[in-house]
């Protein structure tokens, strides 16, 4: 059974506007997340990916109830979140965390390390205060940092240690869930490496499931189960990562793919995949959302929105394959 | 506490400050002044609350160096004979106590308030926000004058008086820092974690603002005092019983004309270089606190 | 054939005097970059990477300082340069393309004003013929429907128009050298690649000469000649772009081809290059990498020397050719 399940997930953000837009009642959305349905089992990684304005972020933090759905319904374990009283949903925190992507700001300046950590495990009452110090201890050597530190403030530490801590953080209320916010992409590039296998190291030793989040194809290939490519707020394509590395589908998969630097000793003849810029999410495009960038792109695709079929061993949505 | 220490003066607060002439001097005036004015029971050469230690046969003598001035009074006396050194100390002690608590009440009224506003948002910040407006649109000191007007003198009801009327600076800087703190991923992990709203404003939204605050309430010290001033000059301050700077200036003015400029200069220059020295240290904090404050 | 030396950095050395301490941000760096050339530096945060390109513009501010060294634009050294006779070279001669595209142009003033300011002061270009070119400028970056653009405002363009923008401004003076610090770190992978597409043609089409400083080795290899990898201030590694992936011969170039991703090998875990940047104040003698390096040893070379490691590729230790895994990496 699945641990989470997304229902058709919306998520409009009211766009501040004018006064005499109000007076008007004419508010216009960022229409930021537009019907997304997925499902993840449990120990799995799903990993979204997708350029800047896709919704991938606006899901990870929806799903954990920063933010309230303008529709659909997300299930933990079977149960519809919005059935749940305050009571249950306190104790869901303790099964759902989130890492996230700026180590920077994902530390409060003025707390301790030992102040960060401690937070969460008094909240939910996860051990008594005598064992709090060994529990810390524990958890830093974990994600891998020195027990000297517990008495230092984050900007005595470097970006990849602070993720650590983050994680640290996460990982003291014992989840069962995690979403990770693009953990990486704030890292130099040798640190980013650690951090992925200590991801992956801590998902095996403590059976977590990862709702991975990235804009970056190559980085989710170690890390994922399954991958959803996404685009202004819909999932173009989901399936098994190796289906979806072996052959991409969707034309915008292909260019994502494409789009990556790759090492090389030549010097590449063709940067350019795709043209154009990703339409505006106030004013949504008819049809396929994709169509403007598209090079197949014909009269259908102008018109009507393709849905999510079974394609070789995977989902799509796109008129290509009608 | 050795370690505390260490750690002070290496910081780049006190590196700031020992290669910044004037705020060094600033504060040793300021620091002189303050606490001559504590201390002014053991100071001061004699209480001029005490009716035994005053004598009128003493009154209106020029500073000590003038002729016609005697050594017990250096900066001359007023027309009770009580010494103008004195009553400066003791009067400045009374401003500085007002100034303090004016700017505690206003700056815990005013940041609570600013950060419920800013953290809450919708119509809690509508209402409080709306609140400010109203009192911004009178002068701080017109607000002052018209309560303390009804409701007669008194050190206590001046701090409450001018506490209140202050509030608003606090309140307005205290929302616009937590409304850009309230998306910081930090704050997202402590609502994930489940902690409590209130303790999420005191734990991690408090101790991030406090910052401009502290620079803020510093200035304020200085403005404070000069309302203060303002008031007992008119005559809808402190007692005349305990009088303060304000008070003494309002006092010798009226005996300007006869030449008796010792009445209000000294207690004037005294409330100078505290206003003076307060803003100079504030500059200098906002200076190095927070370079983007400006 | 003889190529056109147009620059050569001698020993330059950049230090931040700190209160903690004197960072040596840029420990004596030498190279070259002929005409019509790609040269990539390659690095980490705190690498250098960026102040040794803002160095050789004398950009560098308080309490930075170029402390020696030579920076040989055409024969003539730059920071022997007046103020003045730099002024004509900065962003005339040698143009500079920042990575926040919204930080480097004017949020109040019109994209044409900021083009055509550049045609004016340095091309002296009349007010009219200034528009006329920077339309023609904008066109040629790729921006569609150039005259009515020209007069909107950075804040109602997308990202990587804006860094088109940028270009354009860049290229309005016919520089003979662009500097681009991490163009595309703030874009999404689709727009890098149509910025890097895009400054790569126009490089080939006028002949200019390039320093493209980034995070990112495999998009450096895509588009460089030639390739420098820095690391805490030291160059480690650089030559011959072919040469210098295909045969890395220091350690840490090694360990940076290693952990990327691969995305057509199957592999569980990422290899990583074990340990932290070392903080710029308390740096190991000698070889910087060493604390982090997997063949460290007492054979390691002493200082910090660039020698030749074969035709124009040059590196500080060439320990990885002697525990070469080349052949589990799989390069394309």
């Amino acid at each position: 059974m699945s641990l989470l399940k997304v229902d058709n997930l919306k998520k409009y953000f009211a766009v501040s506007s004018g006064f005499l837009a109000r007076l008007r009642k004419k508010e216009s959305y960022v229409h930021a997340v537009n019907g997304v349905s997925f499902d993840i089992k449990k120990g799995e990684t799903l990993s979204l990916v997708g350029e800047s304005g896709c919704g991938k972020s606006t899901i990870g933090r929806t799903v954990l109830g920063l933010y309230e759905p303008t529709a659909g319904d997300i299930y933990y374990d079977g149960r519809r979140v919005n059935d749940m009283s305050e009571k249950e949903k306190f104790k869901l925190k303790e099964k759902m965390q989130m890492i996230f992507q700026d180590p920077y700001s994902s530390l409060n300046p003025r707390q301790k390390v030992k102040e960060i950590i401690s937070e969460p495990i008094r909240t939910h009452n996860i051990v008594s205060n005598e064992e709090m110090d060994d529990y810390i201890l524990k958890l830093l050597d974990k994600v891998g940092i020195d027990e000297s530190y517990l008495n230092r403030y984050p900007h005595q530490f470097s970006g990849g240690q602070r993720q650590r801590i983050g994680i640290a953080r996460s990982l003291a209320v014992e989840p069962e869930f995690i979403v990770a916010d693009e953990p990486i992409s704030a890292l130099d590039v040798s640190i980013q490496a650690q951090i992925l296998n200590l991801m992956m190291d801590l998902q095996e030793e403590f059976h977590l499931t990862y709702l991975f989040i990235a804009h970056d194809l190559s980085v989710v290939k170690h890390i994922s189960d399954r991958v959803a490519i996404m685009y202004l707020g819909k999932v173009f394509e989901i399936g098994d990562k190796k289906e979806i590395f072996d052959h991409p589908v969707h034309p915008y998969t292909e260019a994502l793919f494409v789009s990556i630097p790759k090492l090389t000793e030549k010097t590449k003849e063709n940067f350019v995949s795709l043209e154009g810029d990703v339409p505006d999410p106030i004013y949504l495009p008819s049809g396929c959302y994709f169509h403007s960038r598209c090079k197949y792109a014909s009269n259908i695709c102008r018109e009507v929105e393709p849905e999510l079929k079974e394609i070789d061993g995977r989902q799509v949505a796109c008129h290509l394959y009608d | 506490m050795r370690e505390k220490l260490r750690k002070a003066l290496n910081s780049d607060l006190f590196y700031s400050y020992k290669n910044n002439k004037l705020v060094i001097l600033a504060s040793i005036v300021l620091l002189l002044i303050v606490f001559s004015s504590v201390f002014a029971a053991f100071i001061a050469p004699h209480d001029p609350y005490n009716l035994a230690s005053v004598s009128l046969m003493d009154s209106m003598r020029p500073p000590s160096w003038m002729e016609g001035g005697v050594g017990k009074f250096v900066f001359g006396s007023d027309l009770q004979g009580r010494g103008v050194l004195s009553t400066i100390l003791y009067g400045t002690r009374i401003s500085i106590m007002v100034g303090l608590a004016a700017v505690a009440l206003g700056g815990t009224v005013g940041v609570t308030l600013g950060m419920i506003s800013g953290y809450f948002g919708g119509k809690v910040d509508s209402v409080i926000m709306r609140m400010a407006d109203v009192q911004l649109s009178f002068p701080t000191t017109m607000i002052a004058i018209t309560v303390m007007a009804f409701w007669g003198r008194g050190i206590l009801k001046l701090i409450i008086v001018i506490g209140l009327a202050t509030w608003v600076t606090y309140a307005r800087t205290a929302r616009g820092s937590t409304l850009s703190l309230k998306n910081s991923e930090f704050i997202e992990a402590a609502k994930l974690i489940g902690v409590s709203k209130t303790k999420i404003i005191m734990r991690h939204v408090l101790p991030n603002i406090l910052t401009p605050i502290i620079v803020i309430a510093t200035v304020q010290i200085a403005q404070v005092i000069m309302l203060e001033a303002t008031l007992s000059f008119l005559g809808m301050g402190v007692p005349l019983t305990e009088p303060s700077l304000g008070l003494m200036i309002s006092d010798g003015y009226k005996r300007l004309l006869s030449g008796s400029w010792w009445l209000v200069i000294f207690p004037g220059a005294v409330l100078v270089m505290i206003v003076l020295s307060i803003n100079v240290i504030g500059d200098w904090l906002r200076d190095t606190l927070n370079p983007k404050l400006k | 054939m003889q190529k056109e030396k147009i620059l050569e950095v001698n020993n330059l050395k950049t230090y931040f005097y700190t209160r903690e301490g004197v960072v040596k941000s840029v420990n004596g760096v030498s190279f070259e970059v002929n005409k019509g050339e790609i040269l990539g530096i390659v690095g980490e945060s705190g690498a250098g990477k960026s102040v040794t390109g803002f160095s050789l513009l004398r950009l560098i501010e308080e309490p930075g300082e170029i402390v020696s060294g030579e920076v040989k634009f055409k024969g003539q050294d730059l920071l022997k340069m007046s103020e003045k006779e730099m002024n004509k070279i900065r962003g005339n001669k040698i143009s500079m393309i920042f990575q926040d595209p919204m930080t480097s142009l004017n949020p109040v003033l019109t994209v044409g004003r900021q083009i055509t300011e550049v045609l004016i002061f340095h091309q002296n270009y009349s007010r009219k013929d200034a528009r006329r070119r920077a339309v023609e400028l904008l066109e040629m970056v790729g921006i569609s429907s150039p005259e009515k653009r020209i007069d909107h405002y950075p804040s109602q363009l997308s990202g990587g128009m804006r860094q088109r923008v940028v270009i354009a401004i860049a290229l309005a003076s016919n520089p003979e050298i662009l500097i681009a610090d991490e163009p595309t770190t703030a874009l999404d992978v689709t727009i890098q690649a149509q910025i890097i597409g895009l400054m790569k043609n126009l490089i080939d089409k006028f002949n200019t000469s390039m320093i493209i400083i980034s995070h990112d080795l495999a998009l450096i290899s895509e588009i460089a000649d030639k390739i420098m990898v820095m690391y805490a201030g030291d160059i480690i590694e650089y030559g011959d772009k072919g040469k210098l992936i295909s045969e890395p011969a220091h350690p840490y170039t090694q360990g940076l081809i290693d952990s990327l991703p691969v995305l057509e090998r199957d592999q569980k875990r990422l290899n990583q290059i074990k340990g932290l940047m070392p903080s710029p104040l308390d740096l190991p003698e000698g070889c910087k990498f060493k604390p982090r390096c997997d063949y460290a040893g007492d054979d390691c070379p002493e200082g910090t020397e660039l020698f030749e490691v074969s035709k124009a590729h040059f590196a500080t230790c060439r320990k990885a050719q002697f525990f070469s895994k080349k052949l589990m990496r799989g390069v394309g």
